[in-house]
């Protein structure tokens, strides 16, 4: 029976999409059966960015109105056979699926896969609701920015009005700059947990690899950077239940600098 | 003047982590009370509004000892709440 993940924000453009494509990358690289699920009706991208949008015949729509079943909908990944996705439509809105319809949906996936990672929409409307209702666990991603902060509080309270504890909600902190952090101009990874007052369980470093991964349709951790890719190998084994330090994050970003350089210099003109 | 000036700049500046974590401490902050698990519904409210209104200021007027006329209450809407304003003036 799968574990149901929704990755969710308030805030639009701070990576969920990244975070849901290269987490379920990264489980399926570790031996997991992952199927993650694009709920952002109407502005969807898991597909761009998994580079699988010219693959996909059938969406969450036609599951829910019943054309195809949820496996029939599945498009598997070109790289990691045991990775699966289930799109969503353009042309349709948010208000066209029910949180029933999504818990019906994911019931339907559940036998089939170790993890259900759900990729949710920006704000805290009924696409949010739509995509929290079948899950068990939520990790909110956020930047170390106020504005995202302050919508990760405020997706943090309707979580726990929906019935999630402190334990089923988890802090994802994306494009963490350790040079600002260290000259004292970015929030630190302990200012994040202390004031959200959840755990975190990954740091992921800003990098360009990312940007580079999404023109390409691979998610940076099947062709990136090494650092990266060790990060998100860290935040799914802590999900598995291992315990994992947060330093171990954060060595990674930091040696970046140089290691990067390095490496950069003799890979780089390959591709 | 100037000369004394080329020290007091010397000051440390405040890094904008350090204002960054106390904006959003103040922001949580003032959210947090809000995030209630009960909701009144709107229509109760409404209908209710005076006699709350005059409540308020019975208590307060009583508690602090200053004539009811001094006391303001105001209702406004934020983001979908009712925010209950009293206003009193303290000498």
């Amino acid at each position: 029976m799968a574990k149901v993940i929704v990755v969710t924000s308030g805030k639009g453009g701070v990576g969920k999409t990244t975070v849901v494509a290269n987490l379920g990358c990264t489980l399926a690289k570790l031996g997991d059966k992952v199927c993650v699920i694009d709920a952002d009706i109407g502005l969807k991208n898991l597909d761009v960015v998994l580079g699988l949008e010219n693959r996909v015949v059938h969406t969450l729509l036609d599951v829910v109105n019943g054309k195809v079943s949820a496996q029939e909908a599945l498009v598997k990944h070109k790289q990691q056979r045991n990775l699966y996705l289930l799109a969503t439509s353009q042309v349709a809105t948010k208000e066209m699926v029910s949180p029933e319809d999504m818990k019906a949906v994911v019931k339907a996936l559940h036998p089939l896969f170790d993890y259900i990672i759900i990729d949710s929409p920006a704000g805290i409307e009924r696409g949010f609701r739509n995509a929290v209702a079948p899950a068990e666990l939520a990790l909110i991603v956020t930047t170390p920015e106020l504005p995202a902060l302050s919508d990760a509080d405020r997706v943090v309270g309707l979580l726990e009005n929906l019935g999630f504890d402190e334990k089923a909600m988890k802090v994802v902190l994306n494009r963490f700059k350790p040079k600002m952090v260290k000259a004292g101009e970015m929030l630190t990874e302990q200012d994040v947990a202390s004031t959200l007052a959840l755990e975190i369980v990954g740091v992921i470093p800003d990098c360009e690899d990312v940007i580079i991964a999404t023109n390409k349709g691979i998610p940076v951790v099947l062709n990136g950077d090494l650092g990266v890719a060790r990060v998100f190998e860290n935040v799914a084994r802590r999900l598995k239940g291992e315990t994992i330090p947060l330093d171990q994050d954060l060595a990674q970003v930091q040696e970046k600098g140089f290691l990067t350089f390095l490496r950069n210099l003799f890979t780089r003109k390959r591709s | 003047m100037w000369f004394f000036g080329l020290f007091s700049r010397k000051k440390k500046r405040e890094k904008s982590r350090d204002t960054a974590y106390k904006r959003l401490e103040a922001i949580l902050e003032r959210r947090r009370p809000v995030s209630v698990t009960e909701i009144v519904p709107k229509a109760e409210f409404e209908e209710n509004s005076e006699k709350i209104k005059e409540k308020i200021i019975t208590w307060v007027s009583d508690t602090f000892k200053v004539s009811p006329e001094r006391v303001k209450v105001e209702f406004e809407e934020h983001n979908g709440y009712i925010v209950i304003i009293t206003n009193v003036t303290f000498e």
